[in-house]
C-alpha cells in the first residue's frame, strides 16, 4: 500500500517539477519580451497591443503554475520563532494542519473561479483593447488549473509527510 | 453573532496564533481570511474572488518583480557586483574606516540597480567579512555594516517594496519612487557620517588598508589603462 502511495507521490512531483521547469523558461520569455517591446517602442516608434498583452499574459502563467512549484521546493515563507524549537512530532502537527488547510483553500479557489472562467468562456470573452489577445477565458482559466496543481502538489507533500512520520516512528520503536 | 469589530480583532488574533505556531504565511492569510469573511459576510463575498485573484495576476505592476530579480542575479553571476566591492573599498581605503564608507556606497549603488531586498547585498557583504576583520575591522562594526548597506535595497529607488506599496496606497510608482529619494540618501549619509566619526574618535575598530596594498592596485589599473 504504501510502496503505491509513494510511486503517486513521485509521480505526481515529476508533473509539477515538469511544470515548473517550463515556467521558469516562460519568465525568461517574458523578461526577452518585455526587453523587445521597450527597444521596438523607444528606438522604432513600434508598439503592439499584442504584444504588450502576451507580457502580463506569461506573468499571469509564472505566478498561477509557478505556485506549486515554489511549494514543492518550500519556498513557502514561515515564522519559525517558535516552530524552529518544536520536536519534530510538534513540527508534523503543524505541517499536516497546514497541509490540509491549503487542500481546503485550493478546493475553494477551484470550486468558486470555475463559474468565473465558464461565464468568460460562455461569452467568449476577448481583449477589451482592440487588437489584444483574443483568448481571455484561457487567461482566466490558468487559475483553477494553477490551483488545482497546487492541490495535487500538497496532496503528494502531505502523504510523503505521513509516510517519513511512520518511518521515523518505526526506526524510534527498533 | 458578533459586531464587525469584535471579528475583526479575533481575525488579528488568529492571525498571529497561526503564523506564531508556524504555519505559512499565505495559507495563514488565506484560513483567515476565508473563515472570518464567511463569518462576518456569509457566502456571497467570495463571488468576487476569482475577479480579485485575476486582477492581481494581471497587474501590469508587477511585472517589475522578475525583471529586477533578473537584473541582480546577472549582476551576480557576472561578478560585476564582486569587482565594484573591490574598487570601493580600495578607493575610500584610505581613509579610517574607508572599507565600511565602501560597503555602505556599495549598497546604495547595487540598491539602486536591482532593488532586491537584503539578501543578495548582504551575501555579497559577508563575502567581504574576512578581508575586513583581516584587517583588524572590529566584529560588530564590519557586520553592522554588511547588515546595514543590505537594507538600503529597500528604501532606494526603485525598490519592490515601493511598487508594492504604491498598489496598496493607490500612488503612482513614481510618486512614491520621487519621494523615497530624499530619506533613502539622507539614511545612507548618516550611515558614512556615523562610520567616519568612528573611525575618528576610536580609530582602532577600522584601521584603514595598508598604503602597500593599495598601491598595488593602483599600480595594476594604471596598467591596464596604458595598453
Amino acid at each position: 500500500m504504501s510502496k503505491l502511495m509513494s510511486g503517486a507521490v513521485q509521480r505526481i512531483e515529476a508533473l509539477i517539477d515538469a511544470v515548473g521547469q517550463v515556467t521558469l523558461y516562460l519568465a525568461l520569455g517574458m523578461i526577452g519580451l518585455v526587453a523587445t517591446n521597450v527597444l521596438l517602442r523607444y528606438a522604432f516608434s513600434f508598439g503592439s497591443v499584442w504584444g504588450q498583452e502576451l507580457e502580463w499574459h506569461l506573468l499571469a502563467a509564472v505566478i498561477l503554475l509557478g505556485m506549486s512549484y515554489a511549494l514543492q521546493r518550500g519556498d513557502n515563507v514561515r515564522v519559525d520563532v517558535f516552530y524552529a524549537n518544536f520536536s519534530p512530532r510538534a513540527k508534523f502537527v503543524v505541517n499536516i494542519v497546514s497541509g490540509l488547510l491549503t487542500l481546503l483553500i485550493a478546493a475553494l479557489f477551484i470550486k468558486l473561479s470555475m463559474a468565473y472562467v465558464l461565464q468568460s468562456y460562455a461569452i467568449n470573452e476577448t481583449s477589451a483593447d482592440p487588437g489584444g489577445i483574443p483568448y481571455r477565458w484561457a487567461i482566466k482559466g490558468l487559475i483553477p488549473v494553477g490551483f488545482g496543481l497546487l492541490f495535487l502538489q500538497q496532496l503528494a507533500a502531505l502523504v510523503r509527510q505521513v509516510l517519513v512520520e511512520n518511518e521515523r516512528r518505526g526506526a524510534g520503536h527498533v | 453573532m458578533f459586531e464587525p469589530t469584535t471579528y475583526a480583532l479575533m481575525m488579528l488574533a488568529g492571525f498571529f496564533i497561526l503564523l506564531m505556531l508556524g504555519v505559512p504565511v499565505a495559507i495563514t492569510l488565506a484560513t483567515v481570511g476565508f473563515a472570518f469573511g464567511w463569518l462576518g459576510f456569509g457566502d456571497s463575498l467570495f463571488n468576487l474572488l476569482p475577479a480579485r485573484v485575476y486582477g492581481v495576476v494581471a497587474g501590469y505592476q508587477w511585472m517589475a518583480i522578475p525583471l529586477f530579480v533578473f537584473m541582480g542575479v546577472m549582476l551576480e553571476k557576472s561578478r560585476l557586483a564582486d569587482d565594484l566591492l573591490d574598487v570601493m573599498g580600495h578607493i575610500a581605503g584610505g581613509v579610517r574606516g574607508g572599507m565600511g564608507v565602501g560597503l555602505i556606497l556599495f549598497g546604495v549603488l547595487m540598491g539602486a540597480t536591482t532593488c532586491i531586498v537584503g539578501a543578495t547585498i548582504i551575501t555579497r557583504g559577508l563575502r567581504t567579512l574576512p578581508t575586513l576583520i583581516r584587517r583588524g575591522y572590529d566584529k560588530r562594526i564590519a557586520c553592522g555594516a554588511i547588515c546595514a548597506s543590505g537594507t538600503l535595497g529597500q528604501i532606494i529607488p526603485p525598490s519592490l517594496i515601493l511598487i508594492l506599496l504604491s498598489d496598496i496606497m493607490q500612488l503612482s510608482v513614481g510618486t512614491l519612487f520621487a519621494a523615497a529619494v530624499g530619506p533613502g540618501l539622507l539614511l545612507s549619509a548618516v550611515y558614512i557620517i556615523f562610520l567616519l566619526v568612528l573611525g575618528i574618535f576610536k580609530p582602532h575598530l577600522m584601521p584603514p588598508i595598508p598604503q602597500a596594498e593599495r598601491d598595488a592596485v593602483s599600480r595594476l589599473s594604471g596598467g591596464r589603462c596604458s595598453t
